[in-house]
């Protein structure tokens, strides 16, 4: 009989991520997964049925992992303005303490993985994102529009420049990094736009 | 006071090798599996190159599995750590 060992098992699902983003879903095995974390195919078999259940699991805890980084400390009630504030920073803080988990997340988005994963989230993340957006509106704090154009212009600013800052440079300057200064002032840029 | 008795009852993990390639092996080898309480579950990664049995069960060992497969027809054996 097999016992579980939660050392073996963080061990088994940190070194399972760092070969997803090194090399991609398509090479990637249990037996592989076993040699390079030093452990034997058994001990993995223990914690997961298979590589698809392996896939499933990480990308389900990765993602909740996210999600729980967005909503903390988060109001739905607050002013649009501090909440948005709010989910930037929260978000920013994620992806530049977590680039693994985020390129993992990257890897598997387009796989067939992700729809089970986001239906996992959708329903915790939706209903509070869904109360902050709706209460601004009624608050004539934001503009009503479509979720893909208030998605844009709330959000792919902030990850366009986690990315120049991930990058350490843009298409202009050799160096860049994020600072509060320019995340706030970009932010209220894209505050105004919201405004109705 | 009304104490309700939990049944503690411990889920062991067993993990085989064995030669279960396609779906016309599965088929030969769940009615066994299916028919046996102790498994509470099971599943054969044919993805793998050990051909991976995994069972959940209760109260069971490790030859138990390895006869019922081998009645099947198909080799089994533990999977060494």
């Amino acid at each position: 009989m097999r016992t579980r060992d939660e050392n073996k098992e963080k061990a088994i699902r940190e070194k399972a991520i760092e070969m997803i983003v090194e090399e991609g879903l398509d090479g990637f095995g249990v037996n592989k997964l076993a040699k390079a974390a030093g452990v034997s195919p058994a001990t993995i078999y223990i914690y997961y049925k298979d590589r698809d259940d392996l896939i499933q699991q990480l990308g389900s805890s990765v993602a909740h992992e996210m999600m729980s980084y967005s909503l903390a400390d988060f109001d739905p009630e607050a002013s649009f303005a501090e909440g948005l504030k709010k989910q930037w920073i929260n978000r920013a803080h994620y992806f530049i303490e977590h680039p693994l988990s985020v390129a993992f997340i990257e890897q598997i988005r387009y796989s067939h993985y992700y729809e089970e994963i986001q239906n996992g989230m959708k329903v915790t993340f939706g209903k509070v994102m869904g109360q902050f957006v709706t209460n601004a509106i009624k608050r004539e704090e934001l503009k009503e529009l479509p979720f893909e154009v208030f998605w844009a212009v709330a959000y792919a600013p902030l990850y366009q420049l986690i990315k120049f800052h991930t990058q350490g440079e843009s298409y202009v300057n050799q160096k860049f990094a994020m600072t509060d200064e320019i995340m706030m002032q970009t932010l209220q840029l894209v505050l105004k736009a919201l405004k109705p | 006071m009304l104490t309700i008795i939990k049944s503690e009852k411990r889920v062991q993990i067993w993990v085989f090798k064995t030669n279960i390639r396609f779906k016309k092996d599965l088929l030969l080898v769940a009615p066994l599996l299916n028919c046996t309480s102790a498994i509470l579950s099971w599943n054969v990664d044919r993805g793998d190159v050990d051909k991976v049995l995994r069972v959940e069960s209760l109260h069971l060992q490790a030859q138990q599995i390895i006869d019922l497969v081998q009645q099947a027809g198909y080799h089994c054996e533990e999977l060494p750590d």
